[in-house]
């Protein structure tokens, strides 16, 4: 028998909002409209990217600070990363055909298996909040399922210089028979992007039959993440995956942040307060980051193009870094947020 | 206590970093525009919109950045051989074109644009050839320029 799960805010805001399920009707209207996300977009895109992907960037950084307990446990992540990252990016700035070609690649190649981690992070909460203990070769399978995205696009970015095609060199992947083996690597992924995340579902649903089997709500995320890369071309799967996964990790974050102050004594501030007030700040850093950033690089003297592409870049890798540490379940005070009752 | 006053130390760095690159770039863009930065998604468009035409080189290293840092991108290569075409640098237009066709499928102006440049060059046969792309993809050539490719160039 199937079963939603336990939502953190209501079976409808999670399905569509954190489990991605607004994905599949979205997605169903973009291809039968068939216009690119650019042209769709037109003037609404560089609002939707402040409002949804740079502040979504800003949030994990803001959620560093602000997760309780969260500097004092990661005093590197919070204290040298930031400068590290502040140094690199101007050394970047300053040889972008050197290191800045290299940081570029990295970003854009660690992207797709950062989505694919957050899917994982999402199925995995899902399960445990569902009352699901996942067995350690259901977990294998799980995370195995949410990586088949991120080596759909390890094949399929090489012929944009980005995940094989970062390391290897394009000489070699431009060999007919390697260009065949690539397509045809491809190929098996986009079955591959849905058809383990179905069998993870049937092996973990029969072993945990008492329990009423894999909450949906633990599939959803995980299929939402493929869909993103199997039925868009490569710069639409860009545009919509940043999209759909800036909401993804915006709501997620805003239901931690509520709860994790409504928690602190001596909070009087109701949720709505806390959320509103966090997304204002992720705004605002956004801001700060992407469009303030650039500028003091050209008014360093360095060109618009290197200085914007290169505060991406290293922002996305240190978005990256600090989610590695703050969305840790096992052992962390993530575990207690996940395993609450919602709040009334 | 030493890691504690190294902590701080890092944190009031990293705060001032912070701050004077985000007031640094503020102070720019009001300098520059009388108003605060304004969103920017494609930062090649907003490059070719303050240079190209009256800063040539400025806009090629513009371009030029983007393909150190995007060495597979086809776009910026295309901007790239117009900023140089733009500049006279038609040897140099001709390498970040033809690297554009190499890279992948090009708009039909492109080989237009390319036509031109092979003129400019004496390499008739090339200019020629993109120019028949060119026609066959719907662009329109002037009759100076035809005529001046010779017979062959028509459609075929």
């Amino acid at each position: 028998m199937l079963r939603l799960g336990r939502s953190f805010v209501g079976p409808v805001f999670d399905s569509l909002w954190i489990g991605g399920a607004i994905t599949l009707p979205v997605s169903a209207w973009l291809l039968l409209d068939g216009r690119s996300a650019v042209q769709l977009l037109g003037l609404s895109l560089p609002l939707l990217v402040l409002f949804v992907n740079q502040a979504h960037f800003a949030a994990s950084t803001l959620r560093l600070y602000t997760k309780p307990g969260a500097v004092e446990s990661h005093p590197l992540l919070a204290y040298a990363l930031p400068i590290v990252t502040f140094a690199v990016l101007a050394a970047a700035v300053a040889s972008p055909a050197g290191l800045g070609r290299q940081i570029w690649a990295l970003a854009m190649t660690w992207s797709p298996y950062h989505y694919a981690a957050q899917a994982f992070g999402l199925a995995s909460m899902y399960c445990y909040r569902s009352g699901l203990a996942l067995a350690p070769r259901e977990r294998l399978l799980l995370r195995w399922a949410c990586l088949m995205p991120f080596f759909r696009s390890l094949l399929g970015g090489a012929a944009s210089g980005l995940g094989l095609g970062w390391i290897l060199p394009s000489a070699w992947l431009g060999e007919p028979h390697v260009a065949q083996a690539v397509v045809l690597g491809v190929g098996i992924l986009d079955v591959l992007v849905f058809a383990l995340p179905a069998l993870f579902f049937a092996v973990a649903s029969r072993g945990a039959r008492a329990s009423g089997g894999v909450p949906l709500l633990a599939l959803l995320p995980v299929l939402a993440n493929g869909s993103w890369f199997v039925l868009f071309d490569a710069l639409n799967a860009f545009v919509w995956a940043t999209v759909f996964h800036g909401i993804q990790y915006l709501a997620v974050v805003s239901i931690f942040h509520a709860r994790e102050q409504r928690a602190l004594p001596g909070n009087a501030r109701g949720p709505f307060f806390h959320v509103a007030a966090f997304y204002v700040g992720c705004v605002a850093l956004g801001y700060a980051l992407f469009q303030c950033w650039p500028r003091a690089a050209v008014a360093a003297g360095f060109g618009i193009v290197e200085s914007t592409f290169l505060v991406v870049a290293i922002v996305n890798v240190h978005h990256f870094i600090v989610d590695a540490y703050i969305w840790r379940l096992r052992r962390d005070p993530n575990y207690g947020t996940v395993m609450a009752a919602n709040p009334a | 206590m030493a890691t504690r006053i190294a902590d701080r130390l890092l944190l009031v760095i990293g705060v001032a970093a912070f701050g004077a690159a985000t007031a640094l770039g503020l102070a720019q863009a009001l300098l520059a525009t009388g108003r605060p930065p304004r969103l920017l998604v494609d930062p090649l468009v907003e490059a070719q919109r303050e240079f190209a035409g009256r800063d040539r080189e400025r806009w090629i290293h513009e371009a030029r950045s983007l393909t150190e840092i995007q060495p597979r991108n086809l776009g910026g290569f295309l901007a790239l051989g117009r900023a140089l075409a733009d500049a006279e640098r038609d040897a140099e237009a001709i390498r970040a074109y033809e690297t554009a066709l190499a890279l992948g499928s090009v708009p039909p102006v492109a080989h237009a644009q390319l036509a031109r440049l092979y003129y400019r060059e004496g390499d008739l046969a090339s200019a020629r050839a993109q120019a028949r792309l060119a026609q066959e993809r719907g662009v329109s050539l002037s009759e100076d320029f035809l005529r001046a490719l010779g017979p062959a160039a028509g459609r075929g």
